[in-house]
């Protein structure tokens, strides 16, 4: 096994005929929290639908590596086979990642039998426990309308995580949350990739957040990766003026 | 000195069959002119409804409001808007989407059209004046916000109620909006409360903070003693959170 789980090579994106995301590359190392920290409209969620396989995302030039493998030139049935087990994805909305009128026990025996693996509730309770999610019964009969966003947004990660993928994509998902729950998502995330050694790479715009939690930092600017470095090195001597506007920006205590 | 706006033992209960949601407790509050007051909290702790509340949106089950010790308490919008507007988080919503902002601004005004203070107010806002021919949709996040900021101006209201109005937006555009309102504070001595999850942002705001927790204000003082010195568990939770996601 390399080092590298995950080589993003001279990538050009697009929507349609409008390019977002030119050129960059970028390597994900095995077992790290990668932060990718920008702006709205940086191509940030772009770059990690690619990562996905989103069929709006359109792959111009380059490659994207996951173990070796070319995911972009991947069939669809390959790669729907990485999709949950070798690569997770909790996306910003966290109702988007439900069927809002099924329960939720429905929806994780669906995930997990569609992955070829059987629905414990011992292993459920101890991944809700980690996320906090007491009382697993009463929320395995709810459904997520009747959930807060907090929880929601909990349970996709746990429906995630339940899968043990390698290489977990975090799209923003604390964004709808308060700061306390956020706080404690974020924690529960940390616990998880220092646990399991899940490989985590977490695009958010708010580098406060990033700079607790991250080994790398990447800072994303008009669809390009202006500095890239361990996290503290990013934080303390930031080298460009993007990255230290962002700094500034942060509201402090 | 006179408070431009007070409520006194405010109450407001939201029910179904089954059970009622106390939204506020006998909640107090006072903003004086030219302040900033911020209310922190969590979803669910009432800062919302006692802004609907405050703007008659909503009205209370009892208490009183006083606008420079007027009673407006049961008055709607119409008479509110006079002088207080509503700014909210989701700004996009806020404006009628066929409208191009030129109709949506020029309206919010009862008096005569003043071509030359909407424009003023713009560059104040930092929006360039060729963004009114545009609608809602074609505008960013942050424009759109600043362009309801710049609508509640023109309308010449004295008080922004401000609820949770840079939550969707990244954190540079959070950081022009703050500094837009901060400079209307010291140069139209503007009053404002600005209703956020986040203590962080606030502190670096307000003056004064007031925090609440189940309909109910656990703790209010100087922005400086809140932070530095938190008399509530819940104030401590607060802060510690908001420090975990700063820098």
């Amino acid at each position: 096994m390399s080092e590298t789980i995950l080589k993003i090579q001279d990538i050009s994106l697009a929507y349609e005929e409008c390019p977002v995301v030119t050129n960059l590359s970028l390597d994900v190392k095995r077992g790290e929290l990668l932060c990718i920290v920008g702006e709205s409209g940086s191509g940030k969620s772009t770059l990690l639908r690619a990562v996905c396989g989103d069929e709006l995302v359109k792959v111009t030039a380059g490659s994207i590596i996951y173990e070796a493998c070319d995911i972009v030139g991947m069939k669809e049935a390959e790669r729907q086979k990485l999709k949950g087990t070798r690569i997770g994805y909790i996306q910003q909305n966290p109702y988007g990642a439900f069927n809002p009128l099924r329960t939720i026990e429905a929806q994780f025996r669906e995930t997990l039998k569609s992955h070829g693996k059987t629905f414990r509730r011992t292993d459920l309770r101890e991944i809700f426990g980690i996320l906090e999610l007491n009382n697993s019964d009463e929320i395995l009969k709810s459904r997520p309308y009747e959930l807060s966003g907090g929880m929601n947004q909990r349970i996709a990660i746990a429906a995630s995580f339940i899968l043990r993928p390698e290489l977990l994509l975090c799209d923003e998902i604390t964004s709808a949350l308060d700061v306390t729950t956020a706080a404690a998502v974020m924690e529960e995330l940390f616990k998880l990739k220092s646990e399991n050694g899940t490989t985590i790479v977490l695009v958010t715009h708010n580098i406060g957040q990033a700079s607790n939690i991250a080994d790398r930092i990447a800072i994303m600017y008009q669809g390009k990766i202006v500095e890239f470095g361990e996290s503290e090195k990013v934080l303390m001597h930031p080298e460009h003026e993007y990255t230290k506007k962002l700094l500034r920006d942060v509201p402090r205590l | 000195m006179e408070h431009i706006l007070k409520g006194i033992n405010l109450n407001k209960t939201f029910g179904t069959k089954d059970q009622n949601i106390q939204a506020l407790k006998d909640v107090d509050f006072y903003l004086d002119e030219g302040e900033l007051l911020g209310i922190a909290g969590e979803s669910g702790s009432g800062k919302s409804t006692l802004l609907n509340v405050i703007s008659g949106l909503i009205r209370p089950d009892s208490g009183e409001l006083f606008y420079r010790e007027q009673e407006y308490t049961g008055k709607d919008p119409a008479h509110t808007g006079r002088f207080l507007q509503m700014i909210f988080q989701d700004a996009k919503s806020s404006f009628d989407p066929r409208f191009t902002m030129e109709c949506s601004l020029l309206e919010s005004r009862r008096k005569k059209t003043d071509r030359d203070a909407l424009c003023g107010i713009l560059k104040e806002v930092g929006l360039d004046e060729k963004l009114l021919k545009r609608k809602a949709s074609e505008l960013s996040g942050g424009q759109c916000q600043r362009m309801s900021i710049a609508r509640a101006l023109y309308s010449e209201a004295d008080i922004l109620l401000c609820d949770e109005i840079t939550s969707a937006l990244d954190v540079s555009s959070q950081a022009q909006v703050v500094e837009i309102l901060k400079k209307l504070n010291v140069e139209r001595k503007l009053s404002a409360i600005f209703v956020s999850h986040d203590i962080a942002l606030l502190s670096t705001l307000c003056t004064r903070i007031m925090v609440m927790k189940d309909g109910q204000v656990v703790e209010q003082g100087l922005t400086t003693d809140v932070i530095g010195t938190p008399g509530n568990e819940y104030t401590k939770l607060l802060i510690e959170s908001a420090r975990k996601q700063s820098l």
